[in-house]
């Protein structure tokens, strides 16, 4: 049995490859948070994270045959999720053009700690929300997914050192969103 | 510092919202559902359409499928020569290669006597066949090549140029009369059997006088006597058979189901009809009709909180293919009389349905009473509510659910269009739609129909 999984997940997972459609829905709706967090981080509007949950939907319950127990099961769903967000992240970006962003500031950008340590996931899908797409998508791929910039460079269309660059101004972006959002840990937290 | 404060953020990050889910949102799964269900009906409406165009095309390329094939066997009577050569001998040269027969050459002439006699003298000599074969061959070739190049220079002024820019003395008037030329030489070019063989070599004479009166003027005949092809005679297909039909149709018709009140609607399409007998034919084809009806449930209650369906309007675009046998009984086909009879599929492209509900429920309103004081009455109100349902195009295929009856006359207009009024009933054998209805019509259809060849 797959570490991560609980007893009525693996009835789920055994419902479904039955394509019994009521343990499809109780298996949609189980997984649908998780699948639904992941989306939103690579597509913050609620309407194209919402369709690449359900795609990523799609292809699980076409493909739930082929999973087996060995690896986690939350880990190869994460996978589809973020494959499809990936494909939909290709698709829009065919029809966009891309443009070159900002120098990133030179000047070191001072956050207080306890403000980094009080962000919520809201305040952090917020802040991802405001960096620009191929940031977004580098920053994590690379610091939550784990991927090689070779990797991405790969799965984006970029070069290594696009991929190492937008890292480096994403992190910076995101340092200096969250001194602009959240200056005063006490005022927010406190007042 | 800066590296320090960016690995804390990002540490951060990663353990946030790596733990991160959100709630289910109501709805979702039904979207979802909606989306797949989305997904695995476009491959079978994209096979339903694709299943309708093959119908469509088969329909109608049916009847042009015959009609070609009538037309490919269109015959050539090749008039066999007089001499009786027929069968698998073969033909005389002469016959094969009908205009190397250079008698009336006009070059030939203009060239001189003196070269067209050579051939003369050598079959006087008994040259033999080859010999003369190339001879023909050679003059076939010099005039082939003239007379290209007199048609491509165009009219009759273009001519008169040419002839101008000829030296003079080129022209030779022929020793014989030319009439005599063109006899000898047929007589010198052919053994005596076939000289006399087709009418292809039928003097001349009318012309080949007015040449000689005007030596000068080139000769212009375009000699369309000189015919390409042995006498031919085209056995029309018409002549041998009957050959298919197909036109357009228009269908006033009255269409009725079984609870429902008799509504108007026109219908038109396309129709073929494929000759299988003397009396009997093969008649279908493909047509539309939009219906509007209206049912009325029976038994209303008078008092109910619970909505009501008290009526449903019905909009259908149906889509009726009859194979129907069309059969001409022998003494009033004459008159143009038929009976026909088949069953019909149907498929809609569109089907609409609009349910009302009527609901009636007590309400308390505040009247005036006689004495002047406010009193509360209690009334019954009715409110009616509408929803409606669609179905998607072609969901279903009804094979063979009405049976068509009808009868018709039929008219010449001219040797190719046929005009034909035909009453007729359709009367469903079995129940089909969304709803079940049994669904029949019944009207007249005026028919335009096309009969090529005639």
């Amino acid at each position: 049995m797959a570490p991560d999984c609980t007893p009525f997940e693996r009835q789920l997972i055994e419902g479904c490859r039955k394509g019994s459609p009521q343990y499809q829905e109780m298996f949609y709706k189980h997984f649908y948070g998780f699948t639904m967090a992941i989306a939103l981080r690579y597509h913050p509007v609620r309407q194209d994270a919402g369709s690449v949950v359900n795609d990523s939907f799609m292809k699980v319950f076409a493909r739930i045959d082929r999973y087996s127990f060995e690896e986690t099961f939350k880990g190869w769903l994460r996978r589809i999720v973020v494959n499809t967000a990936l494909d939909q992240y290709r698709k829009h970006i065919k029809h966009t053009q891309t443009v070159e962003y900002e120098q990133a500031e030179s000047q070191d950008i001072e956050v207080d700690e306890s403000v980094i340590s009080q962000l919520t996931a809201e305040d952090i899908l917020t802040l991802l929300q405001h960096l620009p797409d191929q940031y977004r998508m580098v920053f994590n791929l690379y610091e939550i997914e784990g991927y090689s910039h070779e990797e991405i460079a790969g799965q984006l269309k970029l070069s290594v050192s696009s991929s190492r660059v937008y890292l480096v101004r994403a992190k910076e972006k995101l340092a200096r969103l969250v001194k602009s959002y959240f200056p005063n840990h006490n005022e927010r937290f406190h007042s | 510092m800066k590296d320090s404060i960016h690995k804390r953020l990002t540490d951060h990050i990663r353990k946030t919202v790596g733990r991160y889910e959100l709630p289910y949102e109501p709805g979702s799964w039904e979207e979802f559902q909606r989306l797949q269900r989305r997904r695995r009906q476009q491959p079978v409406i994209w096979f339903r359409y694709a299943l309708a165009a093959c119908l469509l095309l088969g329909i109608l390329g049916v009847p042009v499928w015959f009609y070609t094939n009538k037309s490919d066997g269109t015959q050539l009577a090749v008039r066999s020569p007089k001499s009786g050569l027929s069968g698998q001998r073969p033909l005389h040269p002469s016959v094969e290669n009908r205009q190397r027969v250079g008698a009336v050459l006009p070059d030939r002439i203009a060239a001189g006597a003196n070269r067209t006699e050579k051939p003369l003298v050598r079959s006087a000599k008994g040259t033999s066949t080859e010999t003369k074969e190339k001879n023909a061959a050679n003059r076939q070739d010099e005039y082939e090549q003239n007379r290209f190049e007199n048609q491509n220079r165009g009219g009759v002024n273009n001519r008169l140029e040419i002839a101008d820019r000829l030296p003079k003395n080129r022209f030779i008037q022929p020793e014989t009369p030319f009439n005599e030329t063109r006899q000898t030489r047929i007589s010198a070019d052919l053994p005596a059997e076939s000289s006399t063989q087709t009418a292809s070599f039928a003097f001349i004479n009318p012309r080949s006088i007015r040449f000689l009166q005007h030596p000068l003027r080139p000769l212009s005949l375009p000699l369309s006597i000189w015919k390409n092809e042995p006498a031919v005679a085209k056995i029309e297909p018409a002549k041998t058979g009957p050959k298919p039909v197909w036109g357009v149709s228009l269908a006033p018709q009255s269409v009725y189901a079984a609870g429902s009140s008799p509504s108007v609607a026109v219908g038109g399409g396309l129709f073929s009809e494929i000759p299988l007998s003397r009396k009997f034919s093969l008649s279908t084809g493909l047509s539309m009709a939009q219906q509007k009806l209206g049912t009325k449930e029976a038994g209303l209650m008078v008092f109910s909180t619970v909505p009501q369906l008290v009526s449903t309007g019905i909009r259908l675009t149906s889509v009726d293919l009859p194979l129907n046998i069309r059969f001409r009984p022998g003494r009033l086909a004459s008159k143009g009389f038929y009976a026909e009879a088949g069953l019909s599929s149907l498929a809609f492209l569109n089907e609409h349905y609009a349910y009302t509900y009527e609901q009636t429920r007590q309400e308390t309103i505040s009247v005036m009473g006689t004495n002047g004081q406010e009193v509360h009455v209690t009334q019954l109100v009715t409110t009616q509510q509408t929803t409606t349902q669609s179905a998607p195009a072609f969901q279903k295929i009804y094979w063979g659910r009405i049976i068509n009856l009808s009868i018709g006359v039929e008219r010449r207009l001219g040797t190719q269009f046929r005009l034909s009024a035909e009453p007729y009933v359709k009367y469903p054998v079995g129940p089909f739609t969304r709803e079940n209805l049994m669904l029949g019509s019944g009207g007249v259809s005026l028919r335009l129909g096309f009969q090529s060849g005639r």
